[in-house]
């Protein structure tokens, strides 16, 4: 009897994934649990496994080629012509591919819930020398695409049989955190892994095709911090995730958007279309190493105090590992945050089909001029520039001034300590 | 703030839900006149008269049978259970009639009550006085769980208890009663279902319950001065609701997990939590979970045996360190 192998579904949004690589051959004998194949998505690959064992008879779609959910992309059996018989990945009219969990925020969960197991495997426990590898070290050896005969070289060699998460962080302390062209690799080269990689394409392939615009305006905090101050605490007790400037700046934008809505669009070919929900991306910097930009859906649905929550969980999320392809969809705008180390302004690169980002840097204490009825005067305020980047083609520079002084205004006069109460 | 030991908490906590609604009843054995067997209740009987506290026959399917009816019948009873060892003559009630009542009756009646038991030991009790049966309440599903490690815990998460809606298993633990701790005053609510992090660490996560808490604390502060290791210790305080957003951030900082628990090892609540660590933290997690537990043994009665079968600070100590250092598994 011969057993279809499918394409599975890589989250609820996602129609077809691309075979990266075949890891095992026609021919090859298949036990139940091993990977048979990798899948990839925009910023997601996982392995595949098998969950029955035969001979793995045909390989119908080649590496690099893109699969629909639910096709057959190889045959398991001894009778390789035939597609009959039980599919070895579950078609997913059968079931969701992702159990409901893996898409709960990261709340309290009670005991009579079945809890989720994650679905991504990041190779074997047993490394190269016989070494062993903990589950945070094969991660974080994934994720940063190093070398795991190098690393268990270096561990074995010390007399140890166990590559730790210490052992990763060495290793990556010891990678070069950039190559440039300009300078002779005495440093050392790494190979980009592949979420770098499919970041640079993208990237690249938008600052080359996009007129990008930016322009900032200057914006007062103070009202902002005020409400903070008397709330940070007691929101960081009850929820976990901290109240920082981000969420007020988010909650802005999406009232803001509401008022201009060719910001809150899609540009394909010569049409614009006008989203009906606002889905705000949020930038997430792993550490210098990668990119992510996880998406809250339906931001504008949300209170502020909500904003901040599902902001922290996403993030959380991100630095965790955890997103899932759902996590990037449907993204309409962006906001990228640059505060923590001090920047005065950031022109960000427009993430298509969208049509602007946002930006953030730090907000600081500087002399501003307060008009009063007394006259002028100088006064220490808490100020940040927030800016943004468009695309030329989708709207004029005269909307954006008008979307970001109404931000501007949003985020000086709105009563925040109401909406926090 | 006021210092006060666990035992007079217990008889302060009683009394602020009394004070605040007329419909808290307290009953069990001796704890009336006589204040209690552990003298956790004394003064309640002088303050609120025999009709509020009262003094039952020594029958546990008494006291909780009666305590079910006049929660059935619109009170909030708080009853005793001297021991918590003595829950499995009164199981009936508690696996079988209080967290069935509201399913059973498609939400027609509802159990309101609290039953507070001396659990645990440490005490010289023997076998049969001495069981910390936390698991035993855990595994049924309409059950609330609790054990308090402080005298703050015992009244915050007292008044939780008699507030909520459902049946709650209040554990205090008969080793702490003498513990002293700071109460602020005036009065105390807390949340059932939240963990504390009692003290904040890089490279371990301890999780630990009622008397555990302190000796994980002591373990914590050697471990940290001798070996070098920086222990995070969560007392997980209410094991149904469980807060495992705590417990799962706090590994994925760490990456290690360790249980301490008085349950013998066999089901005790740390299999629970390590399952569930595993199943949602499973990339987090950067060595074996481990736990510490009381031997799958019937308590001895006999100070040096009983202290050698219960989890202390050296053990804790001893087996943390050895499986940080990679010399152990």
């Amino acid at each position: 009897m011969s057993i279809d192998v499918l394409m599975p579904q890589l989250g609820e949004t996602v129609a077809e994934g691309k075979i990266v690589a075949w890891l095992k051959s026609e021919g090859d004998e298949v036990r139940e649990g091993d990977n048979l194949f990798e899948i990839e998505t925009d910023k997601v690959t996982m392995e595949v496994q098998a969950i029955a064992a035969g001979r793995l008879g045909e390989i119908r779609v080649k590496a690099g080629d893109v699969a629909k959910v639910g096709a057959i992309v190889a045959v398991i059996g001894a009778d390789s012509g035939t597609a009959a018989g039980k599919p070895a990945i579950e078609s997913p009219k059968a079931a969701p591919a992702l159990p409901p969990a893996r898409h709960e925020p990261v709340a309290m969960r009670s005991p009579f819930e079945e809890v989720s197991t994650p679905r991504e495997i990041y190779g074997r426990a047993k490394g190269p020398q016989g070494v062993r590898i903990t589950p945070l070290a094969r991660r974080l050896i994934a994720q940063n695409g190093l070398d795991v005969e190098a690393i268990a070289m270096t561990v074995s060699n010390a007399g140890r049989g166990k590559i730790s998460q210490s052992d990763v962080r060495t290793a990556l302390a010891a990678a070069p955190v950039a190559a440039s062209s300009t300078l002779p690799p005495s440093g050392g080269v790494f190979q980009l892994n592949i979420i770098r990689k499919r970041t640079g394409e993208r990237l690249q392939k938008n600052w080359q095709t996009i007129p990008h615009v930016f322009q900032a305006i200057e914006v007062d905090f103070t009202g902002v911090e005020a409400a903070r101050t008397g709330t940070k605490e007691k929101f960081k007790a009850a929820t976990g995730f901290s109240l920082t400037y981000l969420p007020f700046i988010a909650r802005a934008a999406c009232i803001a958007l509401r008022k201009f809505p060719q910001i809150n669009a899609q540009l394909t070919g010569d049409s614009l279309a006008l989203a009906s929900q606002i889905n705000l991306g949020i930038a997430v910097d792993l550490s210098h190493n990668g990119l992510v930009v996880p998406v809250v859906r339906n931001a504008d649905d949300l209170t502020l105090p909500g904003l901040a929550k599902a902001i922290g969980r996403q993030v959380d999320k991100a630095r965790g590992g955890k997103l899932t392809s759902d996590d990037f969809a449907d993204g309409t705008y962006s906001l990228s945050n640059n505060g923590a180390f001090g920047t005065t302004f950031t022109a960000p690169i427009i993430n298509a089909p969208q049509v602007a980002i946002l930006s953030t840097d730090a907000i600081r204490l500087r002399p501003a001029m307060v008009e009063t009825a007394q006259g002028a005067f100088v006064a220490p305020r808490l100020t940040g520039m927030v800016g943004q980047s468009f695309d030329h083609r989708a709207f004029d520079g005269a909307y954006s001034a008008a979307f970001l002084s109404h931000l501007k205004t949003i985020i000086e006069e709105r009563d925040w300590a109401a909406e926090l109460a | 703030m006021a210092e006060l030991t666990y035992r007079d908490a217990v008889t302060r906590a009683i009394a602020q839900e009394m004070e605040r609604d007329t419909k808290v009843v307290f009953l069990g054995e001796d704890v009336a006149k006589a204040g209690g067997v552990f003298k956790a209740t004394v003064g309640l009987y002088e303050r609120f008269g025999g009709l509020r506290v009262r003094d039952t026959p020594i029958s546990e399917q008494a006291i909780l049978g009666a305590a079910m009816g006049a929660a059935m019948t619109g009170l909030r009873p708080i009853a005793e259970i001297m021991f918590s060892d003595f829950a499995a003559v009164c199981f009936d009630f508690i696996a079988n009639e209080f967290p069935k009542l509201r399913y059973m009756t498609a939400g027609q009646l509802g159990c309101p009550l609290v039953v507070r038991t001396g659990n645990g030991g440490g005490v010289r009790f023997g076998a049969q006085h001495s069981q910390s049966i936390e698991n035993w309440t855990m595994m049924i599903p309409g059950l609330k769980v609790v054990a308090p490690s402080s005298p703050v815990d015992v009244i915050g998460l007292m008044a939780a208890a008699v507030r909520d809606d459902n049946p709650v298993i209040f554990h205090e633990h008969k080793s702490l009663y003498a513990v002293k701790g700071e109460v602020p005053e005036g009065e105390i609510v807390d949340t059932l279902g939240t963990a504390k992090i009692l003290r904040p660490g890089k490279d371990a996560t301890i999780v630990a319950l009622a008397l555990m808490v302190p000796r994980a604390l002591e373990a914590a502060q050697t471990l940290a001065t001798e070996h070098g290791i920086d222990c995070e210790v969560i007392d997980v305080r209410s094991l149904v609701p469980l807060d495992t957003n705590t417990i799962l951030s706090s590994v994925a900082k760490t990456g290690r997990l360790f249980t301490v628990e008085e349950n013998p090892r066999l089901c005790g609540w740390g299999a629970e939590i390590a399952s569930i660590v595993a199943d949602e933290a499973f990339w987090d997690l950067d060595g074996p979970i481990v736990r510490i537990t009381t031997p799958h043994i019937p308590l001895p009665a006999a100070d040096h045996l009983e202290d050698l079968a219960l989890p202390n600070a050296p053990r804790i100590v001893e087996r943390i360190s050895r499986v940080m250092n990679g010399s152990a598994r």
